[in-house]
């Protein structure tokens, strides 16, 4: 199908942040009964992860998440790909939707590698003489030999990494969002890897990453997005996004450096 | 390699819009890969017993011999034939293993699924389907020596057999609304499943499982108002050869259209969070 699209509008997340004494019932029926009277101080917390989020994304972007931890990248991808929900706003996304946001991905440790991709495969909606036919592609691919048929607890990150995207690579996705699995790989990898993106991404029209890495994010991406503190501060082609990110990190440094010594003084 | 050949259109939702794509949307996307919560149950199931060299056949070896001491120390308690009382208890005690199982256990189905809702875009029904379907495999694992003993001292015969089926159809639809009820609630409330659980055990007392129905004597209000009492009957006595009343039937029917329609409004309605809870 042709014109795969994301498009966000007005999107905020708001997540509750849970402890043991606001999750339970008794203090949910302690409130009720209390008439929120008593309890004015002990109402569930909440967190803004994204705040009036405002993007489109159309068919052969490439778009890079800058930012450095808890500014809100892997909230955005997991929004796009439907598992968060926008508090206020909408998402709408044209296309199929893939989402390598994590390298364990449902696999079960005390299961052998190929019983995952098989299930992994089954997941992505194969059928079993489909998932059957990926396998001897998936094996080479990430060259796990005959650790391919040990259980996967026995596995390396790295590995974990190659088996969850030689799967998720055999089956073509309009969209597909990316969060740090690459960065995973060493460098025969990402040589490898770059073999099978580019074959993949003929078929992806979107591509969605989030990595802490430029070398990473400059193979793979046109266009960059800088977050901070659930906000996009920055929206342009990826080498001015970079840049304009490290000069902003620089200055955020010098600031801060300005401060201490400006205390140390004191 | 790369082809995506697959006959499923559904799986495939080309469109994905917040506004729209809630509870209904992620059940039937769960309902159009049946393969994957057949796979999932399977797994839960292998992993118990992997490495164990009966495997899930153990779930018939301690179901017989849970059946056989009970039966001993409660034919001579109740005072009734081991004739009657062993196929009773044995089709009895599966069957609720498979109804407490699928509400008590089945509370903790989405909080256990935590890191397949956080990482993946499956359907989150799936994990409560499959924690349905891994009990009904348990089932019929546990049934068998009830099943064979049934069938050995001639209580059933063919017609019984399919009452049996057509009434263990129904109730699995039933009670499994109010597993997947369970579920919903228990990731925003995390004492629903130790509530469940204990809930369960009450009603397993309250139900004519170990004791016979007789020796309730006029206090039939206990069975009345108890749903799980017409679910046993409708799949234990066709098996002992005892037609259940109708109105078991139907009252099991209600608890399946109001437990799955209870299940529709809230899950619709709490979709939206349900990912941030778990």
């Amino acid at each position: 199908m042709s014109g795969a699209s994301i498009e966000i509008v007005d999107a905020t997340v708001d997540m509750q942040v849970f402890t043991a004494r606001t999750v339970s019932l008794k203090n949910a029926l302690g409130r009720a009964l209390t008439g929120g009277r008593v309890s004015q101080g002990d109402g569930v917390p909440t967190v803004r992860a994204l705040d009036g989020i405002n993007l489109t994304i159309e068919a052969g972007e490439r778009v890079a998440l800058i930012g450095h931890n808890g500014a809100g990248k892997s909230t955005l991808l997991r929004l796009m790909a439907g598992i968060y929900r926008p508090t206020t706003g909408h998402v709408r996304v044209a296309g199929s939707i893939g989402a390598m946001l994590d390298t364990q991905l449902g696999m079960d440790p005390d299961f052998t590698g190929r019983e995952n991709a098989l299930l992994m495969a089954a997941a992505l909606g194969l059928s079993r003489a489909e998932s059957r036919a990926i396998i001897p592609g998936v094996i080479e691919f990430c060259g796990l030999g005959t650790f391919m048929d040990l259980p996967v607890r026995t596995y390396s990150s790295g590995m974990l990494a190659r088996l969850a995207f030689g799967v998720h690579t055999a089956v073509s996705q309009d969209v597909m969002l990316v969060d740090e699995v690459i960065g995973a790989g060493d460098a025969a990898f990402h040589d490898k890897v770059q073999g099978r993106l580019a074959d993949f991404m003929q078929k992806a029209q979107i591509m969605v990453l989030a990595s802490h890495s430029d070398g990473v994010l400059e193979r793979y991406c046109n266009r960059g997005i800088v977050m901070s503190a659930g906000t996009i501060v920055q929206d342009a082609p990826l080498k001015d996004a970079l840049d304009f990110y490290h000069w902003w990190i620089a200055e955020a440094a010098k600031l801060a450096a300005a401060a201490n010594s400006q205390d140390e003084s004191a | 390699m790369q082809t995506r050949t697959t006959s499923d259109g559904l799986m495939r939702a080309k469109i994905y819009d917040s506004r729209t794509h809630r509870g209904y949307d992620d059940l039937r996307r769960a309902l159009a890969n049946p393969r994957l919560i057949w796979l999932l149950a399977f797994r839960d199931i292998q992993a118990r017993y992997r490495r164990s060299m009966l495997g899930p056949f153990w779930i018939t070896i301690s179901m017989t011999g849970t059946v056989l001491g009970m039966s001993f120390v409660f034919s001579t308690i109740m005072n009734r034939g081991y004739d009657d009382y062993v196929p009773y208890l044995a089709v009895g005690m599966a069957l609720w293993a498979m109804i407490s199982g699928i509400v008590a256990e089945g509370a903790n189905s989405l909080i256990q699924a935590a890191a397949m809702v956080k990482y993946t875009t499956q359907p989150l029904a799936t994990h409560m389907l499959r924690h349905q379907l891994h009990q009904l495999i348990f089932f019929a694992h546990n049934i068998v020596p009830g099943l064979v003993l049934c069938l050995l001292l001639g209580k059933t015969g063919l017609a019984g057999i399919a009452a049996s089926l057509a009434g263990l159809l129904l109730t699995f639809v039933a009670v499994s609304s109010l597993g997947f009820f369970a579920a919903l609630v228990s990731v925003r409330f995390r004492d629903i499943p130790q509530i469940a659980t204990n809930l369960m055990q009450v009603f397993f007392f309250l139900t004519p499982i170990i004791w016979p129905l007789a020796a309730i004597g006029d206090r039939t209000y206990v069975l009345d108002y108890n749903p799980f009492y017409s679910m046993v009957t409708i799949v234990r006595e066709p098996l002992l050869g005892i037609w259940p009343p109708a109105h078991a039937w139907f009252i099991v029917g209600g608890v399946a259209v109001l437990g799955w329609l209870a299940v529709a409004v809230i899950y619709e309605r709490i979709f939206d969070r349900l990912s941030k809870w778990v």
